[in-house]
């Protein structure tokens, strides 16, 4: 009877998710981060089921399987994607064609697991590790495999320390395509010194980026620019989340993520989030880091490039935008929590744009080039990946600067020429 | 101490932790609640789902753990937390644990928990639960000289190291008006210990979980207790050094003192979901640059007050 009860009362809680995010997986994850019937959790160890969203490349299905492999058995699996079901999985896998059930047909899943009504998922890579463990000890305190990759295992070697020239045993290991730290498909291979990066080694790009649909839309035809601003402020919102979750508030992340569904025009950012909570982002680890220099400053885009005081903006050649009395915001400093605040500032001009737009029911003109959230999107030159410049900006800084700045770019390269023929466009 | 009384508080103990962890995750969740506006069901309910939900998870396996530490990292914080909470005068005649060095006790707590922590990233043998772990040790340092200068404060004018003694101070005037730094730093030190909010550097988001990102189930649960239990026993301590414990018109002592452990509880929490959590490396130069000095000029003051 207590167990009932208390299997009863574990029912009613939300299911952790770990996310598998794909091409075109972002709205799903949006749905997935909205549902009350689940909670997203940032390490596959802690959830009890796996959501798998959009397309994921061929090069990382090896990956994929190594995440699924983490969540701890009996476990449930997801499949919320155009992709055909893994063999293994075609007799376990729910298979989810709605985003906006994800969560709830994933909860009712491990419902009917824990009930024994369904099996769960099984192992997709053998249960053992990937480099045997030859050395004296368990590997844990042992000895015997030390410096290189003996056996494949990677292990530690005294190397001299980036700051003080002590020597320190670098710690060396592959993170992505999957981590919910870096864009979907990243890969990178990082080595610690401390919690100090002394190396950043890009060893797969992001996949691209899918936007909103509007700004496809508007490089076809007129759209209504009020539509248009409120897709901007939600994007903006959406990545503004993603900084407040990093940095330990969660909470306003979620009201942020709320909100983002439900903009309308003429609403203050103010009334969406604690004006001081975004303002204490100026505070955090990495705030005053991640400033592109020299060279490689003309390779930002959008926002980012706007937040080192560049002006350029595709809105300024479109009529409607010069109507309706528009102008750029832009920072000066170029720094991860400039980008923050250009985010914030854009989207609370997007919202008052929406609200003038609205007014006026001004429509954008197709002119070949439309001013996306990421940058200036083209038919011909859509915003590129810019991950490259990674290394250069990370090596030096601690753990959490560093995965503050990576949270601060757009850094995938935006879709362009599948997502216009899905459309129906294209010349 | 007859076996009545040591039965009597042992239970008052026991009980004390499991209702104020309960507590403090209920706390936890209303002022979630509030801050995303959005209400996933009855706040009183939602801790006891989640520890069900976590009761019925199936367990982590990492690759050559080391087994003892993963299980003893946890038990051994939650033990932290219920001897901390042992030390607290629930009134005039009752004091679980009365010690006549209950204030260096305390003391000791501070330090053997960052030691737990860091048992605790350790034992997985995993890379960012031992991320999170050095860099909460490489910055316990630093709040718990803090404490320990705020701590002596207190029992400068009660001229004793007994707890209770601190609290009898107070009949008068609490220690929050005699020196009013004392509290404040005392409250950052209670954010590092249970590392809650603006000082989670081990459980952190930018670590996947940091030293918890390898745990499922029940060690998710005995951890996730632990942490609501020290934060707790904290705010006792909290309420029994600076808002005078148990003293208060009206009401009965113990009440007054669950109150003032509460709204200490409140008050962090809030914290926690008001503030990011702070650059490692900024905390470190404002804690020896701001806090301890501050600390200083706190504890000065007091001996002052005593010497008059």
């Amino acid at each position: 009877m207590a167990v009932t009860w208390l299997r009863r009362l574990a029912n009613q809680a939300p299911v952790p998710v770990f996310p598998v995010v794909g091409i075109a997986g972002e709205a799903a994850l949006e749905a997935l981060y909205l549902s009350p019937a689940v909670t997203v959790v940032q390490s596959p160890k802690r959830a009890r089921a796996l959501a798998v969203m959009g397309s994921i490349d061929y090069r990382d299905q090896q990956a994929l399987r190594r995440v699924h492999g983490q969540v701890p058995a009996p476990r449930v699996t997801a499949w919320c994607s155009a992709m055909a079901v893994p063999q293994e999985l075609s007799g376990s896998a729910i298979v989810v064609d709605a985003t906006d059930q994800l969560g709830q047909q994933i909860q009712q899943a491990v419902h009917s697991l824990d009930a024994g009504q369904q099996s769960s998922d099984p192992n997709l890579c053998p249960d053992q590790p990937p480099a045997p463990w030859k050395g004296v000890g368990d590997g844990h305190g042992g000895e015997g495999m030390m410096g290189g990759k003996p056996y494949g295992r990677p292990m530690a070697m005294p190397e001299d320390d980036l700051r003080d020239g002590l020597q320190l045993d670098p710690l060396v290991f592959s993170i992505g395509p999957f981590s919910p730290l870096l864009p979907p498909g990243m890969a990178a291979k990082v080595t610690l010194h401390g919690d100090v990066i002394a190396g950043w080694e890009v060893l797969s790009r992001p996949y691209e980026l899918t936007l909103p649909a509007v700004f496809y839309q508007a490089l076809e035809q007129p759209v209504a620019v009020a539509d248009l601003e409120l897709a901007r402020a939600a994007f903006h919102i959406r990545r503004l989340a993603a900084a407040l979750q990093l940095n330990g508030l969660g909470a306003h992340a979620r009201r942020l993520r709320h909100h983002a569904v439900e903009l309308k025009p003429g609403q203050s950012i103010d009334d969406l989030v604690n004006a001081r909570v975004l303002q204490s982002l100026r505070w955090v680890a990495g705030a005053g880091k991640g400033i592109v220099h020299d060279e490689n400053w003309i390779r930002l885009r959008g926002p980012a490039a706007r937040a080192g005081g560049d002006a350029r903006d595709a809105r300024l050649n479109d009529p409607a935008y010069v109507a309706l009395g528009f102008e750029p915001v832009v920072q000066k400093q170029g720094s991860c929590a400039a980008r923050w605040k250009q985010w914030r500032d854009e989207a609370g001009q997007a919202l008052t744009l929406a609200a003038a737009a609205a007014k006026a029911r001004a429509m954008s003109s197709p002119s070949g080039a439309v001013e996306s959230p990421v940058g200036e999107l083209t038919k011909s030159t859509p915003p590129v990946d810019i991950s490259d410049l990674m290394p250069s900006l990370l090596v030096g800084l601690e753990w959490s600067e560093a995965m503050s700045v990576l949270a601060s770019f757009d850094m995938a390269a935006v879709r362009y020429t599948d997502v216009i023929q899905l459309q129906g466009g294209g010349e | 101490m007859t076996s009545t009384l040591l039965i009597a508080s042992a239970c008052t103990v026991l009980l004390a932790l499991l209702v104020g962890a309960y507590c403090v995750a209920a706390i936890d969740g209303a002022i979630t609640a509030r801050v995303t506006g959005q209400t996933p069901g009855n706040p009183l309910l939602i801790p006891l789902q989640n520890a069900a939900r976590l009761w019925h998870a199936p367990h982590n396996e990492t690759e050559t753990p080391d087994r003892p530490a993963l299980r003893l990292a946890p038990v051994l914080y939650l033990v932290l937390a219920a001897m901390g909470l042992a030390l607290v005068p629930w009134s005039r005649d009752f004091v679980p644990v009365d010690l006549t060095t209950g204030i260096v006790f305390w003391g000791a707590i501070e330090p053997l928990a960052t030691v737990l922590v860091f048992l605790k990233g350790w034992a997985p043998n995993a890379h960012f639960p031992l991320l999170g772990a050095y860099r909460y040790v490489s910055l316990g340092l630093s709040y718990i000289l803090v404490s320990m200068f705020v701590l002596i404060g207190v029992a400068l004018p009660a001229e004793s190291l007994q707890i209770s003694a601190v609290v009898d101070t107070q009949a008068e005037l609490w220690n929050v008006v005699r020196q009013p730094l004392g509290l404040p730093l005392f409250l950052v030190v209670g954010l590092g210990v249970s590392f809650w909010g603006p000082l989670n550097f081990i459980d952190a988001d930018d670590l996947h979980g940091g030293a918890a990102s390898e745990e499922a189930g029940r060690v998710q649960l005995l951890w996730s207790t632990g942490r609501a239990a020290m934060l707790l026993a904290f705010s006792a301590i909290a309420a029994s050094a600076f808002l005078g414990g148990w003293h208060g018109p009206w009401l009965p002592g113990p009440v007054w003192l669950i109150l003032k452990t509460l709204a200490v509880v409140v008050l962090l929490v809030i914290l926690g979901h008001t503030l990011p959590r702070v650059s490692p490396e900024r905390f470190l130069t404002i804690a020896w640059v701001i806090l301890l000095p501050l600390s200083f000029l706190s504890l000065a003051g007091a001996g002052v007050e005593a010497l008059l």
